[in-house]
């Protein structure tokens, strides 16, 4: 699942049935490297969903356990458009996408305009970059 | 790995960022080079925003993990720490009056090639393999082209003049990117003569 696909996709509670919202970002965690939160709604209204409060990830709607799953604003920010950065110091360009497993949030890919990055390299999502591991013989153009 | 040539100036102002947490904890001021050693030991560093002013510490190169062209990687903010860097603050507390940008270039038959300007590193070592010159423009192919001059891996040093084997002046190039071997044809050369 990639978040361009995710955008907008509605969020019902499992318990109401009502609509809590639509997702507008996910929010990422290294170590294992995996999707932590996603993030409905925007600005002021925007509230977020830890990944253990997904019942199921569909193809019309993302639903949650209860009326209470979106919790306060996002903690840490939106990986769209952060610089990624190699650990041996070079830059890869700016996140245009995110790609994951909707079964279990495991980070499959981040996209740049430059290369496309698998998710198990991700080393940290910092306010600075999100940094990735370099890998023999695919250091990435400069 | 591919031989990564950087000018010192070009590392001046990179962010120096954690791979831990992706936190960019201070900024490069300067390099820390010894001519002796033909090395460079580390960075001087500023803070970093707007209040930016220089660190008490330096950051010793033997806690850097890695240096790119966007960015000098450690490993976490522990990299900082007054102890790990106790050599490198040793040698910028030592050197005061080694900076060798300025300095005159002088060929052992009595030559000056011109005066330095830059220092090429290679990164993976932080070994300085060369000087940019401003130069004598008859050693020069264009006009405003690059003087790149090969060092050996040592060389007579003094608070004025770099002295070089006159030899060298053959080996001068004008591109980064075919420099890294006329370093070692150069050094081949002094090896075998």
């Amino acid at each position: 699942m990639h978040l361009s696909e995710l955008r907008g996709r509605r969020v019902v509670s499992r318990t109401s049935a009502e609509t809590l919202g639509e997702v507008s970002d996910v929010l990422l965690s290294a170590n294992p490297a995996a999707v932590a939160a996603l993030q409905i709604g925007k600005g002021r209204r925007a509230g977020s969903i830890g990944w253990a409060q997904i019942s199921g990830i569909g193809p019309d709607a993302v639903v949650v356990t209860d009326d209470d799953a979106a919790a306060g604003p996002l903690e840490g920010q939106s990986p769209m458009g952060r610089l990624v950065l190699s650990e041996l110091g070079n830059a890869v360009g700016a996140v245009t996408d995110v790609e994951f497993d909707e079964t279990n949030g495991m980070l499959i890919s981040l996209a740049t305009e430059a290369a496309l990055i698998e998710g198990d390299r991700l080393l940290a999502d910092g306010p600075y970059a999100i940094v990735v591991a370099a890998r023999e013989g695919s250091e990435f153009p400069g | 790995m591919t031989q990564l040539l950087m000018r010192a100036t070009s590392l001046v102002g990179l962010p120096v960022v954690t791979t831990s947490s992706g936190e960019a904890l201070a900024e490069t001021r300067d390099v820390i080079y010894v001519p002796d050693l033909g090395r460079v030991v580390g960075f001087t560093l500023n803070k970093r925003g707007r209040l930016a002013g220089r660190m008490k510490h330096p950051l010793a190169m033997s806690q850097v993990h890695a240096v790119g062209r966007d960015a000098v990687m450690i490993s976490d903010a522990g990299a900082l720490d007054a102890g790990e860097n106790a050599s490198a603050h040793a040698v910028v507390n030592d050197s005061k009056g080694r900076n060798v940008i300025g300095n005159a270039v002088l060929t052992d038959a009595g030559k000056q090639l011109g005066t330095v300007r830059d220092l090429i590193i290679e990164m993976s070592e932080g070994e300085v393999i060369g000087y940019e010159l401003d130069g004598n423009p008859d050693l020069q192919r264009a006009e405003g082209a690059p003087l790149l001059l090969p060092l050996p891996s040592t060389l007579a040093v003094s608070g004025d003049v770099l002295m070089v084997p006159a030899d060298v002046e053959e080996f001068i190039r004008d591109d980064l990117a075919g420099f890294g071997s006329a370093v070692t044809g150069f050094r081949a050369r002094l090896g075998s003569g």
